[in-house]
């Protein structure tokens, strides 16, 4: 299967064993909220519920010390910043990541998110920040994903991948430079709890944003600061909802108009519908005066 | 009557991106993607055209909608004895039309990389298109659409 003079290690361990001092461990966190001071607690602080998987049948009092078993909650949290570290360890790479700033074309035209006003506003707004050009945005895409076939609703898992928007449009949507940072899944529905699953992540960002990591750049030779932020998310409407915390269902559907979207009930269809998107054209538009064909 | 929702109603939670320092500062903060809308256009487009049984949006109700708001009156549902008709509108087919519209389909050959091979994705025997990736439907919507249903239009228009 492999190509000659290639071995794969027999046993998962040793793949691991192998892996993890390179920086590509992955975490497995317990229903998150049993971190840095809870990491030893056997109950949820707040509502009391067990930390472990508890048998139908078999009463919730468990012994602060004995009881041991499955988790009830998991999430995987791999590690972003060894990665970052390990991107620009390669000089090709490194090189890659500062195309935004180098060998982008600068016509008006919109290729690439750098072209974006919100890009140029952030040069704007941390100067700091901006002037690095190897400082990197991320953006954040989440969605519901079905690994067991297509419409058994028992089971959910919630990949959240991260995209650097510093590189070169060609190769920041390829897989070897999109990361999976994190792995939720669990039988529920996440809604709107994915605040607490998503903390380990932005727990890094802020350490990313605020004092910035030492990191050596092969392509330059030197070590720098890296700071890194958050560009956007990008996700369906459903999950748009759960991220930002606005009901997307309902009359108040838009989260830009809020309680001025225009909306209607249909009666026999028994759905709602948006309608009244001519009030967004400019006063004279063209469109407004084939109300005909409309 | 239900009662009218607030603003602070209907934002659920704070989001936790909101602890990032420069979150407020964005003036986008989350985008939608599109070529998951873009699909859901393309199916219900696809549905409604050429009919396909659960996909299609037109319907009694939709007609009994349209009386009801009052537009297109010509679109009514009529009712016949105990039948009710629900009338030809400008985007139905005929069957000879849909398979023309299928064939055409099924003629087309795009380079390699381009999208999936459109040929095997139309089903001629119930006139359908399965298994529809989002970015073929992407290149149907851009290309191929307008080309298959160029055909079939009405003459004078």
């Amino acid at each position: 299967m492999l190509p000659k003079g290639n071995t794969l290690p027999n046993q998962n361990y040793e793949a691991k064993k192998i892996r993890c001092p390179m920086g590509m461990e992955y975490r497995k966190i317990h229903c998150i909220l049993y971190r840095n001071e809870y990491e030893d607690l056997r109950r949820c602080p707040k509502c009391g519920l067990s930390r472990y998987k508890v048998k139908v049948g078999q009463n919730d009092e468990i012994d602060e010390f004995t009881k041991e078993g499955p988790p009830a909650k998991v999430v995987w949290y791999l590690l972003i910043i060894p990665r970052l570290k390990r991107l620009f360890a390669k000089a090709n790479d490194a090189k890659n990541l500062r195309w935004h700033a180098d060998n982008r074309k600068c016509d008006g035209l919109l290729r690439h998110p750098a072209d974006s006003l919100q890009w140029k506003n952030i040069d704007k707004e941390f100067p700091k920040f901006g002037k690095e050009s190897r400082n990197l945005r991320l953006g954040l895409g989440t969605d519901r994903m079905n690994p067991f076939g297509n419409l058994s609703s028992n089971y959910s898992s919630w990949p959240v991948l991260l995209v650097i928007y510093n590189l070169p449009p060609a190769l920041c949507m390829k897989l070897k430079y999109m990361m999976l940072s994190m792995m939720i899944y669990g039988p529920k529905k996440l809604g709107n709890n994915i605040n607490v699953y998503l903390n380990p992540l932005i727990e890094d960002l802020k350490l990313l944003w605020n004092g910035g990591v030492d990191v050596f750049d092969a392509f330059k030779n030197e070590s720098f600061r890296l700071h890194a932020m958050l560009f956007c998310t990008i996700n369906d409407f459903p999950a748009y909802g759960n991220l930002s915390g606005y009901s997307v269902k309902g009359h108040r559907a838009c989260p830009v108009c809020e309680d001025k979207t225009s909306y209607k009930q249909l009666k026999h269809g028994r759905k709602t519908v948006y309608l009244g998107h001519h009030r967004f054209l400019k006063k004279y538009h063209s469109y407004r005066r084939l109300r005909k064909s409309f | 009557m239900k009662k009218k929702q607030f603003v602070s109603e209907i934002w659920k939670k704070r989001s936790i991106f909101f602890y990032l320092p420069y979150w407020c500062k964005l003036d986008v903060k989350h985008c939608l993607d599109v070529m998951h809308i873009q699909k859901n256009v393309c199916d219900s487009l696809i549905g409604t055209l050429l009919n396909i049984k659960g996909k299609t949006k037109d319907g009694v109700n939709a007609r009994l909608d349209l009386i009801k708001m009052n537009i297109r009156e010509e679109l009514a549902p009529r009712e016949v004895g105990k039948r009710t008709y629900l009338l030809a509108t400008c985007y139905t087919l005929l069957k000879k039309e849909k398979t023309s519209f299928c064939e055409c389909l099924k003629g087309v050959k795009v380079p390699q990389g381009y999208s999936s091979n459109v040929k095997s994705l139309v089903s001629m025997n119930d006139l359908k298109l399965i298994g529809l990736k989002s970015h073929d439907c992407h290149v149907l919507m851009q290309q191929l659409l307008p080309m298959a249903i160029r055909g079939i239009l009405p003459k004078k228009c």
